[in-house]
């Protein structure tokens, strides 16, 4: 989706003419003579011609940068589609303590969390059933979750099932989750595989994923799923291109305008 | 199966001989129009305590299925498909959710590995496989042409809940106590990757349930149970439940493949007719298990778990010992760990892999 969406944005950029980028030719530097001095500037870049009024172009006014189509590719990048699994509020469909796991007695509910802690070990121990989730256009899985002091398991796994009980498990390091801070991890879902069915997501279950025998502590804001993680860092770079790229059109155009305008007056 | 030695007076058996030669070219001719060996069958008996909890696998293949084409070579490989132009496959007769099927290469390098045939219903000449996320055609299997021979591949049934373990249906039977919820009837346990998918049989549904379901979630009667992996079976019954398993022994080492992400734990079939210790798996070899690691810091190390009867048994290889060791166990050598016939291991890989062949580990064949 990522992928489509950066096309998208290469696309309109070309379409629009908004920015225009011109691929210079690399050539060899010039080679100068004894004494003579490299020139400071391009010998004939500002070297002026007299024209006619008439033949001043017209120019239209310098638009404002696009914000309207700038807002929408940001918000598409930045809003992405998403489907909560559980926020883990005392609401019902959040899910519950899984019977005959060592989450049992040992789960806290908080106002929009749960705490795990106690002789909690690292099985899967809080999961819901008897859903029916479309995850099918869902590109990651999204967690977020807070380490807690004593935790020894050294990893999250979410196992989702369908409504034929396949499965597809998904495992992050617990030293991703910060101490003390919601920390929200992304986990690419790299794809649904033909043997699973995304469109009926029927339940899921979050733990260790273990049979059991290291202490679990961790405190669990939300889990869920997403259609793009945070913007990556080439995502960033690649709107603070298109925003100077703007910037620079419109100053230009500005500039060219105000001095089309200089010579104009100049001439008459 | 066994073999005697039985002794009959000359006469008699100068009267069998004729019907004796029948049966012998008979069979080569069979023999040869096939071109493969049967197979040896075996059975095996588990029981399962009162009150206990027992890991439980099934190291035979079912029979040969009656459907046509179940043996042969491939002629092509797709992302998620592998075609035999001469197959003849009656189309869906291997992808019903009730009767389900594996495929098995049988030849080159991938021999051994089992793919579960799924919807969409094959056609004459094409299986679509569950390819584990994999695109077969990285696997670079052989195809018949002219001038090569195709991976050769045999087409076995797999189980269900109820095909495994019955109903109460006319005409079937259960072998296990069922009941009207989940806490007094036999519990079979399934590993789904993280947690454990828990079923019974519900006498008052007259069906397979999960024991969070309600009446209105679907039957379970076809949820598949992988020859390749193991379960874990729970006793209420007030006395022993002995099951007795007949089948095929493989004539090829079984390659199974495992979850390779971070910690994952995959619970798997060794397909062991007999028993076979922690030495002879010998998992930490690169021509078992890629990139096996071995440490000796347990928290460091992938490690193999075994059921003891009341909780998990953990080894791992260690590497500056260059002998399996039990975690916390100041015995150090479990070279000699007996794991016996029909029980199932858990593997459990602490780094996540990425080709094909770092999700597979091959187990010895039977006998070998």
């Amino acid at each position: 989706m990522r992928r489509v969406l950066q096309f998208l944005l290469a696309a309109t950029l070309a379409g629009s003419g908004v920015c225009s980028a011109q691929i210079i030719p690399w050539s060899e530097p010039p080679v100068l003579a004894d004494g003579e001095k490299f020139p400071t500037r391009p010998r004939a870049s500002r070297r002026a011609e007299k024209i006619s009024p008439e033949e001043i172009p017209l120019r239209a006014p310098p638009a404002a940068p696009d914000v309207s189509l700038l807002g929408l590719i940001m918000g598409s990048l930045l809003s992405p589609a998403s489907l909560t699994l559980s926020s883990f509020d005392s609401s019902a469909g959040s899910g519950s303590v899984r019977a005959n796991t060592s989450w049992v007695g040992q789960v806290t509910q908080n106002a929009s969390s749960i705490t795990v802690a106690g002789i909690a070990g690292d099985d899967n121990g809080w999961g819901a059933t008897g859903l029916s989730l479309d995850a099918s256009s869902m590109t990651f899985l999204a967690i977020t979750a807070q380490r807690d002091a004593g935790n020894l398991a050294p990893s999250v796994f979410i196992q989702i099932e369908d409504r034929t009980l396949r499965t597809k498990v998904y495992s992050v390091s617990t030293s991703l989750f910060a101490f003390g801070t919601p920390t929200t991890v992304h986990v690419p879902l790299a794809g649904w595989t033909i043997d699973f069915g995304a469109s009926d997501i029927f339940g899921w279950s979050i733990g260790g994923g273990n049979v059991g025998d290291v202490a679990f502590r961790l405190t669990f804001s939300d889990v869920g799923f997403t259609t793009s993680a945070i913007p990556e860092p080439s995502t960033y770079a690649a709107l603070l291109g298109l925003s100077a790229c703007l910037a620079v059109a419109w100053r230009r155009r500005a500039l060219g305008l105000v001095a089309d305008r200089r010579r104009a007056s100049a001439r008459r | 199966m066994h073999l005697s030695t039985v002794h009959r007076p000359l006469s008699s058996f100068l009267r069998l001989l004729p019907a004796v030669l029948g049966l012998l070219s008979s069979a080569l001719c069979v023999s040869a129009s096939a071109q493969h060996t049967s197979r040896p069958v075996g059975f095996l008996v588990q029981t399962i305590p009162a009150g206990q909890t027992s890991s439980f696998s099934v190291p035979f293949d079912a029979d040969l299925s009656s459907l046509a084409g179940t043996v042969g070579r491939l002629t092509a490989v797709g992302p998620n498909y592998v075609e035999n132009a001469s197959a003849g496959w009656t189309p869906g007769a291997f992808s019903t959710s009730a009767a389900p099927y594996f495929i098995r290469l049988t030849s080159g390098a991938h021999t051994g590995r089992t793919f579960r045939i799924v919807a969409p219903a094959h056609t004459a000449t094409r299986l679509t496989l569950a390819d584990d996320g994999l695109d077969l055609t990285t696997l670079n299997l052989a195809v018949t042409t002219t001038t090569t021979t195709g991976t050769g591949y045999e087409i076995i049934p797999g189980d269900t809940l109820a095909s495994f373990f019955g109903t109460t249906a006319g005409g079937d039977t259960l072998v296990v106590q069922g009941a009207g919820d989940p806490l007094g009837a036999d519990l079979v346990q399934v590993w789904g990757g993280a947690a454990w998918l828990n079923f019974y049989y519900n006498t008052v549904w007259a069906r397979w349930a999960r024991d969070t379901d309600t009446i209105t979630d679907p039957s379970r009667n076809d949820f598949l149970l992988r020859s390749d992996r193991g379960l874990m079976f729970t006793r209420r019954g007030t006395t022993p439940l002995s099951l007795a398993v007949v089948g095929r022994v493989l004539a090829t080492p079984q390659r199974v493949v495992h979850a390779r992400s971070e910690n994952a734990l995959t619970l798997l079939a060794t397909m062991q007719t007999g028993d076979i210790t922690l030495g002879a798996l010998a998992l930490q070899t690169s021509d078992r298990a890629a990139g096996w690691r071995s440490s000796a810091a347990p928290a460091d190390a992938d490690q193999l778990l075994v059921w003891s009867g009341a909780t998990w048994y953990r080894f791992f290889h260690n590497s500056t010992a260059g002998h399996w060791q039990r975690v916390g166990d100041a015995t150090p050598n479990r070279d000699d760990f007996v794991i016996a016939a029909g029980t199932p291991v858990f593997v459990q890989r602490r780094t996540a892999g990425t080709s094909a062949a770092d999700q597979t580990i091959s187990f010895p064949a039977p006998g070998s």
